[in-house]
């Protein structure tokens, strides 16, 4: 579960609007917008708050509330995915190790 | 002036030869046709536009003419004219004046790029708008004219002109179409509605248009503010159901529904963004019973 792998917004221009927990972010290189789940929303703010990379331990602790108790490794694989997801889109990108 | 103030005679003459130049909205249209039937629907449709003068900036000019050839006489076709070029295939000529509709929508959409347009229709009460986006079949135009009948002011039925600058709706208030069943429904609903005589064999179908309100065509300059997006969905036989719809999925479905989101950039995901930030976001779910959508829409705005 514990992955050393760290993550960091993507180069580049966004602009992103939160409505209650999912956002919407317009990608300025592309002309792209798109509409980020709770997730997606949620580490899109906690890249936008570690600009200098975080990685996934970090963003694992600063999303765990009760409601994720015990379900970490879970939670990590999700965090994982969706991080890569952010990264097809070119609004994160994996740091070199 | 009003188109209402022409004669006859003077409305034939300006529409055959140098044009009947009307405000509509924000924008000044040049109409020329000799096409009784365009003749008939502007001065029933448009009766309480005003005329502007001859010498005064059009920002489209239109015609819809008879082909040169030989479809001037056998299967007579129409086409529309845009500053003399034809930006679509003809029609038969018995759609002369939905032909026009079709156009000057166009016309908008294409051209109007200082606002962001949004495929929807808007209506609005006290001062606050209800924006009705949707895809063909959701039952927006039949849901649009059922509010105007009872009070709600047009803005438009086909065309949400947002003002990028001010976080504000521009009023654009032209025929409402109404299309093949929708035209029982509003007949029903609405028998003293202002409509024209039903064209068939479109490629929508059956289509009919209704005059929009005096009242409305008089408020042209007042804008709305954003208050409401309200996603309808026709389901026949389904009871009436007003739902709250994340702000996210409703942003999504205005930029699919925009005709220029592209072109604007950040500049209209910002304007896009205050918009739906500024407004409450439903869905409408509902059956036959447009006294009861009515009704809803009632009890929406008098909440606010």
């Amino acid at each position: 579960m514990q992955t050393q792998s760290r993550w960091r917004l993507a180069a580049g221009s966004s602009a992103w609007r939160r409505f209650d927990d999912e956002a919407v972010v317009y990608h300025d290189a592309t002309g792209s917008t798109h509409h980020l789940g709770p997730l997606g929303s949620a580490l899109l703010a906690a890249l936008v708050h570690h600009r200098t990379g975080v990685d996934v331990e970090t963003l694992l602790h600063d999303l765990h509330d009760e409601s994720t108790n015990g379900a970490d490794a879970a939670l990590a694989v999700e965090i994982e995915r969706t991080l890569r997801e952010l990264a097809r889109l070119d609004l994160a990108t994996p740091e070199a190790q | 002036m009003i188109v209402a103030d022409l004669r006859p005679d003077e409305l034939r003459r300006r529409l055959a030869r140098a044009g009947l130049r009307l405000r509509i909205g924000p924008v000044v249209a040049e109409i020329r046709s000799s096409f009784r039937a365009v003749e008939a629907g502007v001065a029933l449709h448009y009766a309480d536009h005003e005329v502007v003068d001859e010498d005064q900036f059009a920002d489209f000019e239109v015609a819809v003419e008879r082909p040169a050839n030989v479809r001037r006489w056998i299967r007579p076709q129409a086409i529309f004219r845009f500053e003399n070029r034809p930006p679509f295939t003809p029609l038969a000529a018995n759609q002369a004046f939905p032909l026009l509709e079709w156009g000057l929508n166009w016309c908008v959409s294409a051209h109007c790029h200082q606002y962001l347009i949004v495929h929807a229709a808007v209506v609005e009460r006290n001062g606050r708008a209800i924006v009705l986006p949707a895809p063909q079949g959701s039952g927006k135009s039949t849901l649009c004219a059922a509010l105007v009948s009872r009070g709600f002011r047009l803005l438009s039925d086909e065309l949400a002109l947002i003002d990028i600058e001010r976080n504000c709706i521009v009023p654009l208030p032209r025929p409402i179409s109404l299309k093949n069943q929708s035209i029982a429904t509003i007949a029903a609903f609405w028998p003293e509605a202002p409509m024209s005589a039903v064209v068939h064999d479109t490629v929508k179908g059956s289509v009919v248009h209704v005059r929009p309100p005096r009242a409305s065509v008089v408020a042209s300059a007042e804008r709305a503010l954003p208050g409401w997006i309200v996603l309808p969905a026709y389901r026949p036989s389904h009871r009436r159901q007003l739902t709250c719809v994340s702000k996210a999925s409703v942003f999504m479905q205005l930029v699919d529904s925009a005709f220029n989101y592209s072109l604007h950039g950040r500049r209209g995901f910002d304007a896009l963004g205050r918009l739906v930030d500024a407004s409450e976001c439903c869905r409408f779910t509902y059956g036959g019973d447009l006294d009861d959508a009515v009704q809803a829409f009632n009890t929406l705005t008098e909440a606010a």
